[in-house]
Order: C-alpha cells, then sequence, then structure tokens
C-alpha cells in the first residue's frame, strides 16, 4: 500500500496522473434539447442471498415490495409501507422505479450463488459450479463502458468483502468467461482514480518523461508481437488489448476527496475485508463512484456487496448476527441441514433494510452533486440495486430490482411495476437504452444477453 | 551432464527457431499435441515470486503499490486462459514496475546481486554489462542484439529522469522500470515456430513451464544455463531437469497447492462446530486437519507413492489434537509426528479428519457433501442440472443415514441423483462424525455404512465401510483419471483438451494396473509431447 506521504508527494513517481488533460470524446449520452449530448452514468449494485419477499416456495409474508403496484410516492413509502424495506428509500420516491416480474433465463450449475452472480449482469448462460462458475457473455458495466466511456477508461469494478471467499467475485466480465476480478480496498481506488494530483508540476512533467520513454519502448516490443504472423485470434485479442490500454497522458479527475475522507480511505485499507467493515466501505465505494461521475471520470461502476453466498455477520438489533448466508437459508448451516435460526425472516428483512440504507447513501451521494444537466447528479444517472436471487431459497423467479435516477428523463420513475414474468435481459435491454445506448434508427436497445433469450424492452420502464 | 549430443547442434540457433523434427519417440505428435496460448500472463502470485528471484530475496518484497487482483481462475490458481489484461492491470503493473525499481536501485546489497561483478565504470560500458546480464533473467532467455540496444538507449537517459542519482543507478532504475514492463517480463512468451503442426518448444520456452509449474516462479540460473546448453533440448533432458527439481523445497511446495486446490482444503480452517457438542473445537485444529492432509498427500507424492496410496495408506503425521480425534494412543505436543492408524478405522483421505470434518454439518456427519465431493473431485463425475431447494425439509428416521434417506433417497425429488450417485458414497463414511471421529455406533443405533456405488461406466462396487470403499475406489481406474487429469491440468496451467484427455486415460490404466508413482506420472508430464509442444496455431480461448 503506498502511504500517504508517497501518495501525495509523488516521490519516486509511483502515481501518475498529468495535469494535461487528453481531449475526451465521449461517445454515448443523452440528446439534450439543444442537440448536444449529455452524459448519462450508469452503476449497479448487488446484493446477494436474495430478500426477503414472498416466493412460490416459501411461505412467508413479502416485506420488501410497496403493498400495490403504481404511482409511489415519499409518503406512500413512509407510511402505508413503512413496514416495507423499500421504505427506506422513501425520501426517493420520486426517483424510484421499482421493478418485479424479471427472471433468470437460465438454471444454475449445481450452486444457485454462482449461477445467480454469474447471470445477473450478463444475462448469459453459465457454465461450471460454485467457484469455477464462469458465464458465456459480457457484462451490462462493460457493454455500457465499451460504448460511454472513452477508450482506456474501463468500468470500476468494485467490491465490499473479502477477495479469497468462495465465489468472491463473479458480477463483472469483460467478455465469454472473461471475469474481471473486484477491487476491495477504497484507498487502493482512490489512489488509481486520481493518481498524483497533489503533485506539483515540475515532478509531474518529469514523470510524463519517463514514462513515455519507457513506454515506447513496450510499445515497439509489442508492436513486434503483435506483427508475428502464428498469432491465434484469442491471443492477439489478448495483446491489442495491452497494447490498447498503454497511455502516456492519463485521463485524470478534476475533483478529490477531502483531506479527511482520504485518511479516513487510508485508516480503513488495511482492514477493508473485515467483516466490520462491510457497510462502510460499501459505502466509501459509493462515494469513490459518486465523485468519479461527478467529474466524469467513468460513466459506469458495478459494486458488489458480500461475496456469492454473503457470509457477512452483520449487526441487527445491537447483536451480531448468524451469517447473512445461514439467516437466508433459514438454518443454522450453509447446506441442507441445519437447526431452524429463531427468526431468520425477519432478520433477513432487516439486513434488506441495511442494504435499502447502503442503497439510500450512494443516492444521497449523488445527490450532493450537480449533473450535466443541471440538477442533482443522479438525475442523469441510473442505479440500479439488483440481487443474484429472488430470495433466499436459490429462486431465480422474482429478482428485486430497484431503479433509482431518471436518467436524464429517459425512465418513468415514481411507480412500481410488474413487467411481467420476463427474461431480465429485458430489464437489462431498458437500462442500457436509459443510459443512452439504443439501436441505430434510435428505438431501444433490445438484444443484450444471451442470444437464446427473447428480444424486447420493458416500455413501462420508459418515460 | 544432461545433454543428449545430438541435439547440440541445436544450442547455435536463434531463440524461436530450435525447430526439432519429432523423433521416433515423439510418434504422432503432430495429432496429438494440444493447442495453448502463447502469451500466458503471469499470475499475480507468479510475479511476486518471480521479482523475489529476479532481486535474489528470500521473499516476495513488501510492496505500496497494490496489483489488480486476479478473479478466481478456474479449478487452479494458475489457469492461464483466466487471465485477462486491462487498463487497471497495466496501471497496476506500472506502479509495481517502479516501485521495484526504485528499491533495487537504491539498495547496494541488490544492486551488487543483480549487476555483473566486473561492472565498467564507463555509462555506456556499463548499460550494455548490466542489460547483457540482467536481461537474460527478466525475459527468462537470451536477448538479441537490438533488444540490448533499445534498453541501452534508455540506460543512457536514466540520469535525466533521476538527476539526483548517479548516472549507472540511474540507469539501473528506469531499465529495470521498462524490463519490468516488457511483454516479454509479463508474458511467459512461447515464439517459437515451426513448419509441422506441432511446435517443437526451445530449451529457454521449456525451462519457463518447468519452473512455473514445479516453482510457480522464474527459472534459476541453473535451468537458464541448461536451456542455453541445450539440455532441454531431448526428452530426456527434459525429464532429467525435472528429476532434480523435486530436490526443491518450492516443488513440495507447489504440490502442497495443487493438494490444497484439488481437494479444496483451504475451508478446514474456517469451518464451524457446534460448541456444545465439540467443545474443544477451534480455528488451531481446522488448520492443524490441513496440516495433517498435507503432510500425509505430500509424504505419499514425495514418498514414491502413487493414486492408490493417496486412498489407502494409513502413514499418518498428528499432534496432540490430531491424536486425541484419531484415538492415537502415546504422548503427543504441538510437533507433528509420523505414526499409523489403525487399519481397522482409517486409510487415505477419504477416512481423514480434515476431509470429514470439513464435509459435515455443525452437528453431524454430511454423507451428501462428502458424496457430492467426491464424484466431483475424486471420479470427476458431472452432476446433472441440480433443481432448487425445498423451502423445508421434514426428516424422519432415527439415525443420520435414515434421515438423510428419507428427504433424498428412493421416491423423494432427489431420488435419482442422490439415490444413486451422491448418498451411497456418503453413507460408507457414516461410521466418522462432524469432527470425523470414529463411532461405532450413533447414540446407541448401529451405524450402516453398506451401500452400492454405479460409475457412469455402469461398473458397481459393493462396500460395507470406508475402508472398503477407499480400496474399492483405489481399485478404479476413473479415480486414477481423476487426480491425473488434474494434475495435468495444474502442471500445464490451462483446461484441458481432448488430446490430453487421451494421455490421461493410458497413464491411468498403468496407474492402476502397475501401480505407477505419482513422481513418475508427473515425469510423463513434463516428457510428453503436449508439455513440450505446441500447436503451430492454437486457437484455445
Amino acid at each position: 500500500m503506498i502511504s500517504r506521504r508517497r501518495f501525495l508527494t509523488g516521490l519516486g513517481g509511483a502515481m501518475v496522473a498529468l495535469p494535461v488533460l487528453e481531449s475526451v470524446k465521449f461517445l454515448g449520452g443523452r440528446a439534450s434539447a439543444s442537440g448536444s449530448e449529455t452524459p448519462v452514468y450508469s452503476v449497479f449494485v448487488r446484493q446477494g442471498n436474495g430478500c426477503q419477499q414472498s416466493v412460490p416456495t416459501r411461505d412467508e409474508i413479502d416485506r420488501f415490495w410497496p403493498s400495490q403496484l403504481g404511482a409511489i410516492t415519499t409518503e406512500s413509502l413512509s407510511q402505508g409501507d413503512s413496514s416495507q424495506a423499500v421504505s427506506e428509500l422513501a425520501d426517493y420516491a420520486s426517483s424510484l422505479l421499482l421493478v418485479r416480474g424479471t427472471r433468470f433465463g437460465f438454471r444454475g450449475q449445481g450452486c444457485g450463488h454462482s449461477g445467480g452472480i454469474n447471470q445477473c449482469l450478463t444475462a448469459a448462460e453459465v457454465t461450471g459450479s460454485g467457484r469455477s462458475s464462469l458465464a458465456g457473455g459480457e457484462s451490462i458495466d462493460w457493454f455500457l463502458s465499451k460504448q460511454v466511456n472513452p477508450v482506456g477508461v474501463e468500468p470500476l469494478t468494485l467490491m465490499s468483502g473479502p477477495q479469497d471467499a468462495y465465489i468472491a467475485h463473479g458480477l463483472s466480465y469483460t467478455g465469454p468467461q472473461q471475469l474481471r476480478a473486484a477491487a476491495n480496498n477504497p484507498f487502493a481506488v482512490y489512489q488509481d482514480l486520481v493518481g498524483l494530483t497533489g503533485a506539483s508540476q515540475e515532478l509531474l512533467e518529469a514523470i510524463a518523461r519517463r514514462r513515455t520513454s519507457v513506454n515506447d519502448l513496450v510499445r515497439t516490443e509489442m508492436r513486434e508481437l503483435l506483427g508475428k504472423p502464428y498469432l491465434s485470434a484469442s491471443d492477439k485479442q489478448r495483446l491489442q488489448t495491452h497494447f490498447d490500454v498503454i497511455r502516456d497522458i492519463e485521463v485524470n479527475m478534476s475533483c478529490q476527496l477531502t483531506d479527511s475522507e482520504v485518511m479516513a480511505l487510508e485508516d480503513i485499507s488495511g482492514a477493508a475485508a473485515d467483516n466490520g467493515n462491510r457497510v462502510v466501505v460499501a459505502e466509501m465505494m459509493m462515494d469513490l463512484i459518486a465523485m468519479a461521475f461527478s467529474c466524469d471520470a467513468n460513466r459506469v461502476a458495478t459494486l458488489q456487496i458480500g461475496t456469492g453466498n454473503d457470509g457477512t455477520r452483520y449487526m441487527v438489533d445491537g447483536e451480531l448476527q448468524n451469517t447473512y448466508h445461514r439467516i437466508s437459508h433459514r438454518i443454522d448451516g450453509d447446506g441442507t441441514e441445519g437447526d431452524p435460526i429463531a427468526g431468520a425472516a425477519v432478520l433477513h428483512h432487516k439486513i434488506d433494510r441495511i442494504f435499502a440504507k447502503m442503497f439510500r447513501h450512494l443516492l444521497d451521494r449523488l445527490s450532493v452533486y450537480t449533473g450535466p444537466t443541471g440538477g442533482p447528479l443522479l438525475d442523469d444517472t441510473v442505479a440500479l440495486w439488483t440481487n443474484d436471487l429472488a430470495a433466499g431459497s436459490h429462486n431465480y423467479g422474482d429478482i428485486p430490482q430497484v431503479v433509482a435516477g431518471k436518467a436524464g428523463g429517459y425512465l418513468k420513475t415514481g411507480q412500481y411495476i410488474d413487467a411481467g414474468d420476463v427474461t431480465h435481459n429485458q430489464f437489462l435491454n431498458t437500462l442500457i437504452s436509459a443510459a443512452g445506448v439504443c439501436k441505430p434508427d434510435k428505438s431501444p436497445y433490445d438484444s443484450f444477453g444471451d442470444s437464446s433469450l427473447d428480444k424486447g424492452f420493458i416500455g413501462a420502464m420508459i418515460a | 551432464m544432461r545433454l543428449a549430443t545430438a541435439f547440440l547442434f541445436l544450442a547455435s540457433l536463434a531463440p524461436g527457431c530450435v525447430g526439432e523434427a519429432p523423433t521416433n519417440n515423439d510418434k504422432g505428435i503432430d495429432e496429438n499435441v494440444a493447442e495453448a496460448p502463447r502469451f500466458p500472463r503471469l499470475t499475480n502470485a507468479q510475479w511476486h515470486a518471480t521479482v523475489a528471484d529476479l532481486l535474489y530475496l528470500d521473499a516476495p518484497p513488501t510492496l505500496e503499490s497494490e496489483l489488480q487482483a486476479d478473479p478466481p481462475l478456474g479449478r487452479f490458481d494458475n489457469n492461464i486462459q483466466r487471465l485477462i489484461f486491462s487498463a487497471v492491470h497495466w496501471r497496476s503493473f506500472q506502479r509495481a514496475a517502479e516501485e521495484v525499481a526504485e528499491m533495487a536501485s537504491t539498495s547496494e546489497g541488490i544492486r551488487t546481486a543483480i549487476s555483473p561483478s566486473d561492472m565498467p565504470s564507463d555509462l555506456q560500458d556499463a548499460g550494455r554489462a548490466f542489460i547483457e546480464h540482467f536481461g537474460p533473467r527478466v525475459f527468462r532467455r537470451e536477448m538479441r542484439v537490438e533488444e540490448v540496444e533499445r534498453y541501452l538507449l534508455v540506460f543512457v537517459e536514466g540520469v535525466d529522469h533521476y538527476p539526483e542519482m548517479s548516472t549507472i543507478h540511474a540507469g539501473i532504475r528506469v531499465t529495470m522500470e521498462a524490463l519490468l514492463q516488457s511483454p516479454h517480463f509479463l508474458y511467459r512468451v512461447e515464439d517459437s515456430t515451426s513448419d509441422h503442426i506441432a511446435v517443437s518448444l526451445s530449451g529457454h520456452e521449456i525451462a519457463s513451464r518447468l519452473s512455473y509449474a514445479f516453482w510457480n516462479t522464474m527459472p534459476s540460473d541453473e535451468l537458464l544455463a541448461a536451456a542455453t546448453s541445450g539440455d532441454l533440448d531431448s526428452r530426456d533432458g527434459v525429464r532429467d531437469w525435472a528429476n532434480t527439481m523435486f530436490d526443491d523445497k518450492r516443488t513440495e511446495a507447489q504440490f502442497d497447492n495443487f493438494h490444497l486446490q484439488a481437494f479444496q482444503m483451504n475451508e478446514y480452517a474456517d469451518l464451524d462446530k457446534d460448541p456444545t457438542l465439540f467443545p474443544d473445537w477451534n480455528r488451531e485444529v481446522g488448520e492443524a486437519m490441513q496440516t495433517e492432509t498435507l503432510m500425509f498427500l505430500g509424504n505419499e507424492v514425495f514418498g514414491g507413492g502413487g493414486v492408490r496410496e493417496l486412498l489407502v495408506s494409513t502413514h499418518a503425521f498428528v499432534n496432540s489434537d490430531l491424536a486425541a480425534l484419531y484415538g492415537v494412543e502415546g504422548s503427543f505436543g504441538d510437533e507433528f509426528v509420523p505414526v499409523e492408524l489403525d487399519p481397522t478405522q482409517r486409510s487415505g483421505l477419504l477416512t481423514r479428519l480434515g476431509f470429514l470434518t470439513k464435509n459435515a454439518t455443525l452437528t453431524q456427519s454430511d454423507p451428501i457433501h462428502r458424496g457430492v465431493f467426491v464424484n466431483l473431485n475424486l471420479i470427476c463425475r458431472p452432476f446433472p442440472e441440480v433443481p432448487n431447494l425445498p423451502d423445508s425439509f421434514d426428516p424422519t428416521g432415527d439415525t443420520n443415514r435414515e434421515q438423510v434417506d428419507s428427504i433424498t433417497g428412493p421416491g423423494t425429488c432427489g431420488g435419482t441423483c442422490h439415490t444413486e450417485i451422491i448418498n451411497p458414497i456418503g453413507f460408507g463414511l457414516e461410521h466418522y462424525d462432524a469432527l470425523g471421529q470414529y463411532r461405532a455406533d450413533e447414540g446407541g443405533q448401529p451405524v450402516n455404512a453398506s451401500d452400492v456405488y454405479v460409475f457412469e461406466s455402469g461398473q458397481e462396487i459393493a462396500f460395507e465401510n470406508g475402508l472398503e470403499l477407499s480400496e474399492k475406489l483405489a481399485s478404479s481406474a476413473e479415480v486414477h483419471a481423476c487426480y491425473i487429469q488434474q494434475l495435468l491440468e495444474y502442471l500445464l496451467g490451462r483446461d484441458l483438451l481432448p488430446a490430453d484427455m487421451e494421455l490421461v486415460a493410458s497413464w491411468a490404466q498403468e496407474s492402476v494396473t502397475d501401480g505407477l508413482s505419482i513422481r513418475e506420472i508427473i515425469l510423463r508430464v513434463v516428457e510428453s509431447s503436449n508439455f513440450r509442444y505446441r500447436a503451430s496455431k492454437g486457437e484455445m480461448q
């Protein structure tokens, strides 16, 4: 870990961020009234283990959704539906779009959790099981990033949780079977985002000269390899990707966190994966996402909270509870056997509320900044709080999809709808369109995910 | 000297043009050689170990820069097909390279270790000497003249970038920055070409395959010298070198890592048990179980044992905690000492504490997970799709077996998979409780550990208990093939292809009938065409 001293002074040139910004041409965006395009930002937050809701295989009342489909208001959520998990988001009712009735298109392969997390943002078929399970397609964050971020800017792939746990990663795919690990240390993420913004002009120029010299040499070697006649398609792609990401001048952010916020990130960096820091690290990652969006340094991010079968022990009612995974299965065991956990359904609901509060933190942060259309940045964002299971019993049938943000006015927010039991690729297609990526004829995008799934989008989500 | 005279001439050829024609021993290579990526990237673990070796450090340096995490790489953590490259990777490799270069160039000890002993004082001469000495170790092969010249330009301008340093130290620093970001360092480049469908790899390419397979790090100076002198250009040469590598502690660590992943032992130390039933259970006992299992497996592999011994040997290593659980009498402390387990209660892996404890619930043995584990990891038998779990179970019966049978046995929704594939194996291990302790009865009820398992081939095995089950699995070609298949996958660092499976099948047969040692199987892997050759145009994804 780079110490604060090194980080801020840039001694040794361990980091770089040049004051000269490249001329960035973003490809996507929402056409404004004036005809110019304004960016739309996308963030996908993932909860595991399902939510506490009523599903056919489980005899429980619903404590997640509003009681009625249709319009939702701050008043309806905070009063009539105060017993429901989504009531935690009541203040943002006018920005919310709650969508039930979407399901995953493919079954799991022996492990509901790995099958779920791999399909969650890919809508792709999953091969393998458990820790060796992989999705057969690109995830929505990478799909969008290629459309709306400049070359060299990749989506932020973040998590709060341990990287060495069972099914530690599984959300973000650069392509079929190409899983990208999520970063779990917010201080390291911040360093990567802002570079040496505090360094002197003289030092930065020196670093630029040195790195250009080194990069030129490396580029020469890469070109030689890329020119080999024997390259297979996959080898060529691997090398070309490497070649393309070598850059002399980083796209830098013009904004930073405050010193005290940076200190907080550094203080937690050695314990970012600790159970007790799950919530605070998730919120720090949200701070970083909102900051990156506010500076237009990145337009797409994923945040995975907890691991595949999330074993986090959450603090509920002042007590450290059994693992979330066991609570979600309602028994004191990670398999099929174990004593019942008393009040597990209510505990699960209270954990849903913890997730709702974390999501609210993201919405708070997105509301602090002013977005490109002049209102809160949230208005120019699509924020999704999703899950890789419908409920704790490994159901893929009614995934809780909570969208916030108007996406520049594209989404019809302030409502709770039932999509009608469609595969969730259609839901993701609608989010893709909301992020500004449509078909050439400007009609909504309809073909993300596995080609065997029914194409389409969810018209009721669109304003 | 391992050099085969017939291949002496090869040493004079430029890297990438070795061109060994398939010999009689390599008959059928064109048909059998497997495809593979030509540019496997170093994993993060390999990067750290390689940097340590480059600088002659005892352990990987503690860096302030973090490398971008590698995702789970499939069954094993060295699977080159799963390694992606992205901008985040590049930035993290860049930062780490700069940090290592700073550390090395400002440390007199490291500078001395990595520089030639007769370092000239003239800047140009010093740069050339340093690059020709250090560069081949970074590239894991000889450098071409134009490559040396290219790096020399960077070396000479080093002082422009680091004016506070001496000219030579600054040159070393910036040159190291470049070398450690070079694709020839970050990838194990396999550049050899041939008119044949099968391309014989150069000695240096084989040296890298060997060192990363056995040590998970770069070749030693001796191994690089062997490659340069042509020692690795023949089948026998490769075999002989691999044989010597067994004497290295790093090889033991590498096969510990193999067993750790193949048998999912990482979780042994992270298990929960009911504190009322098992008051002495704690994390340290789980860690001891992991240590014991690794020592047992390593002892068999490095002591000349075969796949059979892994399943039936009663050799064990116990400390006081494990001796108590195994019921071994005597005086024991914290140290692990070799013992023989009671052959009427114990045999190999399936009757060892770690496996049994991991595949158990808080309170009870877990026949389902034991059966699943054996099918997936010892027999390599895939399962059909698994249905969603029912929401609640209502088991009936007096014994654990009866209860499991009542919810997954004949007449239930688990009737097919559980009754025929999963449960029989798990039931065979019902003499071992949630901590792997032997039990003659279960709360006064007799233990029924007899059952019949039917392989995919239709072959049936009947057994009365875990000992017979282990014995019969140890005589099964499927089990031998499964272990060898995983071993091959680990040594090659990639998913297996049909061409690989033919080798697996033939070795498995010999392993069953002739008791081939695992060491011999490993040597056969590295001398095989699939290790020493590559397809000329691999399209493996």
